[in-house]
């Protein structure tokens, strides 16, 4: 747009004034330039004209006048009843991820209001209210619990204390933070956003892990210990097929590490803590369980025995047994009866 | 008081009811209400609101080709408008007469106090 700096005098004035009411129009339709052709012709179809008659007799450009086009195309749009201007971003990747950011807005100022027409709009809204410092609480912790997770392989940096200190100051500034409301526009207000869409996304995820494996602010970061449908296992007692108690077992896991227990009774250390039953236990405080035998203790060879010769001796001697019986006794093992009990099914 | 506010309030009557006199285009009528006294009256107020009336369907609208220069749009009230105006009128009367009758209640203590300190 041209802003004559030099003022043209009384005579040639008119021209040079008249000669700028285009631009400034074009300027103010660029302005407009996020509405329909239709809208931007009902808005400024005519609008040299009554520039220029307004200018008609004055010494002065048309920005002097009117002031500045962006504003004046603002101020026409605004008394037409049209949306405020929706900013047209340049194209490409950009220009979709802001369009939809746009739509998103939108679509919650709508849904927003939407709500607000409900006549119990009003009474939640202040029941929600009182309750925002508790969800900045709630954010805190879940914001702390995630950071524990993604550490977790270094448990002792946010582990006991510094852990309980970390979630203290998350606390308040999350509060605070909550209470300082509204937040300029922009940066923090965006951060803000994001960060409470993502702690609401946590918040299942972390109260799923704590009530599976009870408070993720225990004195290291991973639930320790052996546990056993939720009750934790502080000593085992291993037993051999016999039914007779074992001394020395070194237990593993499927992957080769030693199986531990929490010794919350013994706070010196003996020997490797994988070897059960735990040496440090009062021997009184041990249930002993009635374990059965799961093979007999006498040696196996005699009993096992006949039942095996038997059948290898009933298949010689099925149906055919009379005859067979009595011209094959040879054998040393004497079957006599075993046979004809054996093959019948 | 600012009048711009009173103003934006009072802009489709005032528009509707210059134009019943007589259709005009968008100066025009800007002229108009500056000479019915509308001093503060902003072009493109005026601009913007003959385009909301028209696509309300208070005004029509025709163009007018100029040979020495832009063509001009004017405006006319129809039917829709001049009942928008009546209804409008009475609503505008009323609140009028109510303001009048809350200032009058006070004042006669509001002009002893503008001689006191004139005094």
């Amino acid at each position: 747009m041209s802003t004559p700096t030099t003022r043209p005098g009384n005579g040639a004035a008119r021209a040079g004034v008249h000669d700028d009411v285009p631009s400034y129009v074009a300027a103010v339709r660029a302005r407009l330039d996020d509405l329909s052709p239709e809208e931007v012709e009902e808005l400024t179809g005519g609008l040299e004209a009554d520039l220029a008659e307004a200018l008609a007799g004055f010494d002065e450009t048309p920005q002097e006048r009117f002031g500045d086009p962006v504003a004046y195309a603002d101020e026409l749009r605004a008394a037409a009843d049209l949306p405020p201007r929706r900013e047209r971003p340049p194209a490409g990747l950009g220009s979709a991820l802001a369009e939809t950011r746009q739509n998103l807005v939108d679509s919650m100022d709508e849904g927003l209001e939407a709500l607000r027409r409900h006549p119990w709009f009003v009474p939640v809204r202040d029941f929600l209210v009182v309750l925002r410092p508790a969800w900045g609480g709630l954010r805190a912790w879940v914001a702390v619990a995630v950071l524990r997770g993604m550490v977790a392989g270094d448990s002792s940096l946010l582990g006991g204390s510094a852990a309980r200190l970390l979630l203290l100051l998350a606390v308040v500034g999350s509060v605070t933070i909550g209470r300082r409301s509204p937040l300029p526009d922009g940066g923090p207000r965006a951060a803000l956003l994001v960060g409470n869409v993502l702690a609401v996304m946590a918040l299942p995820l972390v109260v799923d892990h704590v009530s599976a494996s009870g408070s993720p602010f225990v004195d290291s970061g991973v639930q320790q210990g052996l546990w056993l449908n939720g009750v934790e296992i502080s000593n085992i007692l291993p037993y051999d097929a016999q039914g007779r108690q074992l001394t020395g077992v070194q237990l593993f896991d499927g992957h080769g590490r030693p199986i531990t227990v929490n010794e919350w009774w013994d706070s010196e250390p003996r020997g490797p803590a994988n070897v059960f039953p735990r040496p440090g236990a009062d021997p009184d405080s041990l249930t002993q369980p009635d374990v059965p035998a799961l093979q007999p203790t006498a040696e196996p060879t005699g009993s096992v025995a006949p039942s095996e010769t038997p059948a290898s001796a009933a298949t010689a001697t099925p149906s055919t047994a009379p005859t067979a019986s009595a011209s094959a006794p040879a054998p040393g093992v004497t079957p006599t009866g075993a046979p004809t009990a054996t093959p019948t099914p | 008081m600012d009048t711009t506010q009173l103003l934006k309030g009072v802009l489709d009557l005032a528009v509707l009811a210059v134009l019943t006199e007589e259709d005009g285009y968008g100066y025009d009528v800007v002229r108009r209400l500056r000479a019915a006294g509308l001093e503060d009256v902003a072009d493109a107020s005026v601009y913007g609101t003959l385009r909301r009336l028209y696509a309300a369907g208070s005004l029509s609208s025709y163009v007018v080709p100029s040979d020495e220069g832009p063509h001009r749009k004017y405006y006319g009230i129809n039917d829709n408008g001049r009942a928008a105006l009546d209804e409008q009128t009475a609503t505008w009367t009323h609140f009028a007469d109510t303001m009048q009758a809350l200032l009058k209640r006070r004042l006669p203590a509001a002009t002893l106090r503008t001689t006191e300190v004139q005094a």
